[in-house]
Order: C-alpha cells, then sequence, then structure tokens
C-alpha cells in the first residue's frame, strides 16, 4: 500500500515537473545585424518575421510581441499575442517600415522589438520565461540598390495563355468580318 | 598633251597582250593534275556540357531543432552533342560556406527540352547552419566525362531559438541575512536555432525584484542575485555571476551557447543570492506572471 502510494506521488511529480519543465519560443529574422534591411528614401514596406516553435514540444506557445525602439520608421502591422502550435510556421510578426523622404543615403536605423513568451503563471519561487530582443538595421539606399522583395520560383506555362489570347482574337476578327459580310 | 594620250592608248592595248603572255607562261611550267573525286573527312569531336542556369534560391528560414530544413532548386545543363550525352547520374550540387559542413544535395532528372536537361536537388539544411551567405555549387559529367560546374549564392536567415528548462528557478528555504544561497537547480538552456553566443550577441536575463506573497511590500530586491554560466557556477556568488538588476535586461557575461547538434548546444545557467534581507518576514517570495524572469538572447 505504501509503495502504491509512494508511486502515485512519483508519478504526479512527474506530471507536475514535465508540465514546467521545457519553454521554447523562436524568431527568424530575415534581416539583421550583418544583413540590413536596404531601402531607400520615400520607401514603405512591410517585413516578416516568423515565429517558431519547435515541432518537439508538447505545447502550443503563447508570445507577445511589442516594438521597444521604432526609430520613428517603424510599426507593428499586424497582431502582437500569437499562440504558436509546435512546428507551425504561419504566425508571423509584420513590421511596416517607412524611410522618410528627406533622409541622407547611408543613414542607419537599428530598429528593435521584443517577443516573450506568455506562458500561464507556474508554480515555483521565480517563473522562467523565454524573450528575445530582435534588433535588425534599415540602411538607405539608392532606389536600385534596394532590398528587393523574395522572390518566389514558378515555372509559369505562358503557352496556354498565348492560345487563348490567339483564339479570342480569331473569334473577335470572325465576328467583325461576318457583321461586315452580313451589312453589305 | 597628244604624246601623252598616244602613250596611254598603246598601253592599254598593250597590256592584255602581256598578261596572255604571262599567263601562257604559267601554264606552260606548271602542270596541274586533271579533276578527280577526293574523300573529305571532318571529325566532330565531344563538346564539354556547360551549365546554362541555376534557378533563384529564395533566403531560407530554417525549422528549429530537431528538424532539418529541405531546399530545392533546379539547374540546366546543356550537352552540343546532345541532351542524351549528359551522365544524369553525376548531377551533383551543394551547399557550401567557409567554415561550415559542406551539406550535399541529391539531384534527379526534372525535364528534357532540346539539349538541355533539366535537374532538381534538394539539401537538407541543419537548425545551426551559419546564417548569411551561402555558396550552391553544381555541376555534372557527359559520357565522356567531360564535366561542368558553376555556382551561385543565396542566404541564410538568422534563427533565435532557445528553450529553458525546468521553467523556474526555485532555491532552498532561506533566511534572514543569509549570504550566498545557490539555487537548488540550474536552467538549462538550449540552442535550437543558428544564433550564437557570444558570437552574434549576449545570454541575456531580465530580473525583477521577488514579492512577498503574503505581504506584497516586502521584497528580496533583484539586486541582491547573482547569474552565471557554466564556466562561472562555481564562483557565481562572488566574482563570476553578474549581478542583476530589477526591469534591465543584463549580459550574463560568464555564458555561452554554442550552435550545433544536439548534446553540443546547451548553457547551463546558475543563481545566487547575495543577501536575504534582515527585516523581511517569514513568506514565500516569488516572481511570477508579469514578473517573470525573462532568459533570452
Amino acid at each position: 500500500m505504501g509503495n502504491r502510494n509512494i508511486k502515485k506521488s512519483l508519478i504526479l511529480l512527474l506530471v507536475i515537473f514535465c508540465l514546467n519543465s521545457v519553454l521554447a519560443l523562436g524568431v527568424n529574422s530575415p534581416y539583421w545585424k550583418d544583413n540590413p534591411l536596404k531601402m531607400y528614401p520615400g520607401e514603405t514596406k512591410s517585413i516578416e518575421f516568423i515565429l517558431e516553435n519547435s515541432v518537439s514540444e508538447q505545447k502550443d506557445a503563447k508570445a507577445v510581441v511589442a516594438l521597444v525602439d521604432s526609430q520613428g520608421i517603424a510599426e507593428i502591422a499586424g497582431q502582437t499575442d500569437f499562440t504558436i502550435p509546435p512546428g507551425a510556421r504561419d504566425k508571423k510578426v509584420i513590421i511596416k517600415v517607412s524611410v522618410p523622404k528627406e533622409v541622407e543615403i547611408g543613414k542607419i536605423y537599428n530598429v528593435k522589438f521584443s517577443v516573450r513568451s506568455s506562458d500561464e503563471k507556474q508554480s515555483g519561487n521565480i517563473q522562467a520565461i523565454v524573450g528575445y530582443d530582435v534588433d535588425f538595421p534599415v540602411l538607405v539606399v539608392e532606389k536600385s540598390q534596394a532590398s528587393k522583395e523574395q522572390i518566389k520560383i514558378t515555372n509559369t506555362d505562358y503557352s496556354f495563355i498565348i492560345t487563348v489570347i490567339v483564339v479570342l482574337l480569331i473569334a473577335i476578327i470572325s465576328y467583325i468580318i461576318y457583321k461586315k459580310n452580313k451589312f453589305k | 598633251m597628244r604624246k601623252e594620250a598616244i602613250l596611254i592608248i598603246l598601253l592599254a592595248l598593250t597590256m592584255p597582250l602581256v598578261s596572255a603572255g604571262f599567263f601562257d607562261w604559267v601554264k606552260e611550267r606548271i602542270q596541274l593534275a586533271p579533276s578527280q573525286p577526293t574523300d573529305v573527312r571532318v571529325q566532330v569531336g565531344n563538346a564539354a556540357p556547360t551549365i546554362v542556369a541555376i534557378s533563384v534560391i529564395s533566403p531560407v528560414f530554417l525549422s528549429p531543432a530537431p528538424l532539418t530544413t529541405s531546399v530545392v532548386f533546379t539547374f540546366t545543363a546543356q550537352d552540343k552533342n546532345g541532351a542524351s550525352d549528359l551522365k544524369d547520374a553525376t548531377a551533383s550540387a551543394n551547399f557550401n560556406r567557409v567554415g561550415e559542413t559542406t551539406r550535399t544535395a541529391t539531384c534527379v532528372f526534372q525535364s528534357q527540352l532540346g539539349k538541355q536537361r533539366t535537374y532538381q536537388c534538394t539539401v537538407n539544411m541543419q537548425y545551426y547552419d551559419k546564417a548569411g551567405t551561402w555558396n550552391v555549387a553544381v555541376s555534372i559529367q557527359d559520357q565522356a566525362g567531360l564535366s561542368a560546374s558553376s555556382s551561385s549564392t543565396f542566404t541564410v536567415n538568422f534563427l533565435r531559438e532557445i528553450s529553458i528548462s525546468p521553467a523556474t528557478i526555485s532555491f532552498p528555504t532561506v533566511a534572514p541575512d543569509d549570504v550566498n544561497i545557490i539555487s537548488s537547480s540550474s536552467t538549462i538552456v538550449t540552442n535550437k536555432g543558428n544564433f550564437e553566443v557570444p558570437a552574434d550577441g549576449n545570454l541575456k536575463a531580465t530580473s525583477f525584484d521577488l514579492q512577498g506573497e503574503t505581504t506584497s511590500s516586502e521584497i528580496i530586491p533583484a539586486s541582491n542575485f547573482k547569474i552565471s554560466g557554466s564556466s562561472g557556477s562555481g564562483t557565481v556568488c562572488t566574482t563570476g555571476g553578474t549581478l542583476m538588476i530589477d526591469s534591465v535586461s543584463t549580459s550574463i557575461t560568464a555564458a555561452a551557447l554554442p550552435r550545433g547538434p544536439s548534446g553540443s548546444n546547451t548553457e547551463s545557467l546558475t543563481y545566487c543570492i547575495t543577501l536575504v534581507p534582515s527585516l523581511i518576514s517569514t513568506q514565500f517570495y516569488s516572481a511570477t506572471g508579469g514578473r517573470a524572469w525573462v532568459i533570452g538572447i
């Protein structure tokens, strides 16, 4: 009987330990210290940072995003509270960046935002959570040198489109000729 | 004037005669053989293949540990001897960067157009592959063993991802005026991305004062805590520890968090209460919810 109680207690402790054991959260950044976002004066664009939760985690991660330093050019365009299931890759922090028109080429802005896990209140003396200060430089460049949008590779088959256009043209011309002949 | 004109006319009349005489003289001395069929033989040799295109590889968002990230791209090779002269089995590619493990591709024949063949390659990248510019190298051989190669570049994005375990920091029971009390257990930080401490930045902790759970006005100040990585754990209460400040993100100096495969990508954090205030009552003191301590990079 005593052994059973000990076993039950151990299992309960193990469950509690597992619930509090691991906390994970990630941020995937397209721009960072060595890879600045290049924008030209007067340009506005939205960039995306993907929030990650390792597929090996057993529960959803909750995160709160806040702008720490906008440098007067950035704002969070989308949501700020996220629930990220393990393995999800569709939770995106969208930052809208607008570079003023009257700014010299070569100027660098350092934009910073924070991402904090917002796990439910846990037992223990001190609760620990995961957090990041994500900063990225915005470098002002000439228009020709600005960062391009990510290119998605698609194999477009133009032959179908051309065929449709040709068929339509033939149909239109035939119709016009038919109408002309009819009126004659 | 008349004399000059007569001379020019005479010269013009004489030239054909002289010319005829000259060619007759040549014909007499050079005997040409009569025309006859001649074999013409031109050897068309093997032409080396060429790489005519490598598809653009979009910046790669790596998946966190333990997953790998499949990167798919194509390259097109041409052979003037015909597409069938390209040896499909030799189509190969890799991603490489100085100081990094080369990631080798698996390439398969995808399509053919004229004298060109396109191959689709898949490379599995690891979550800890360094962020920045990577080279993509492709090559192929023809049936005679002549080869072609080419290269391009693409970007691997920056992945910050850590996990902490356990998600609580605990201390043994302490009494007022106690000094240098070390935490009951350490926090294991696991790097699941390609961020590297200290190369890319520091491991940081933001701490908050511990408030009494019964009398919240009584606190153990955050500045009475020190934190250290594994290299300073033995002296966390003295020289090895970084002093915390309430609500401030502080870099943990004696901490390193390598990127790498499982087992080589962790750091252990140890904490110390340097002094328990003498004028606080007996109760539980904690920092939870909005005052939870933040471990990050």
